[in-house]
């Protein structure tokens, strides 16, 4: 859910930049858009029928709606912030395929996010979220890239992030802020 | 019946097509962010 939050932000900072500069806000222009929500629906179904499907059959799922996302974007590379998106998307989707179709998360990130008795049962290997997978740091391939990131404890979002994570939040709060706003046209 | 049908027709009218359009790309792009991105909250089960 921190994602949303950057979409939030990104909107009320291009909302304030339109009024300030007196200039009505425009969204950025978007080609497709079906396709980013037909994109989504996989996720959906992953995340709120989790026992549906064996494990394979999900990581599938999330393959596919990724490459089917990463299309999406880059029918709209035009878009200001787009390509920052793509970068992520892409490192995220590598590590993702590099560790079985899944965001691999290390015990010890994800002690700050769990409780204790809520790790006690889990062992590595096993899926700690619609999209994540518990694996120690040397059973993971290209760790540098899996969720490891954490903001500072005072913060009142916790989340595990990764690499590509933090090119996709600049990224989105890029093409909500700059339309035509720092254009100063729509910029479409 | 008539009436009602007038009355959506005029609200229909006074939604502004790039509010809509607005409104399209924002749900548009917390897909995309939700979709691609990857991290996992706590408590929640990740996404």
């Amino acid at each position: 859910m921190i994602l949303i939050l950057f979409v939030a932000v990104g909107l009320l900072v291009g909302l304030l930049w339109a009024w300030f500069l007196k200039t009505p806000y425009h969204g950025p222009d978007l080609k497709a858009m079906w396709l980013a929500l037909l994109g989504f629906l996989p996720q959906i179904l992953v995340a709120r029928l989790p026992n549906l499907l064996p494990n394979r059959m999900d990581a599938a799922s999330l393959t596919i709606s990724q490459v089917v996302l990463l299309g999406f974007a880059w029918l709209n590379r035009h878009v200001a912030g787009m390509y920052l998106f793509i970068c992520g998307a892409a490192l995220n989707l590598l590590v993702m395929e590099a560790n079985g179709g899944f965001m691999p998360v290390s015990p010890q990130t994800a002690d700050r996010l769990f409780s204790e008795e809520a790790l006690l049962e889990l062992s590595p290997g096993d899926r700690i979220g619609p999209k994540d997978i518990l694996l120690l740091p040397q059973q993971t391939r290209l760790e540098w890239l899996a969720d490891r990131f954490l903001p500072p404890a005072w913060f009142p979002f916790q989340a595990a992030f990764s690499f590509g994570d933090v090119f996709i939040a600049v990224g989105v709060f890029w093409m909500l802020v700059r339309p035509n706003t720092l254009s100063g046209n729509r910029g479409t | 019946m008539k009436q009602q049908a007038a009355s959506i027709g005029i609200f229909l009218q006074r939604i502004d097509r790039q509010q809509i359009q607005l409104i399209l790309a924002i749900a548009s792009l917390v897909a995309l962010a939700l979709g691609s991105g990857a991290p996992l909250d706590g408590g929640s089960g990740g996404g």
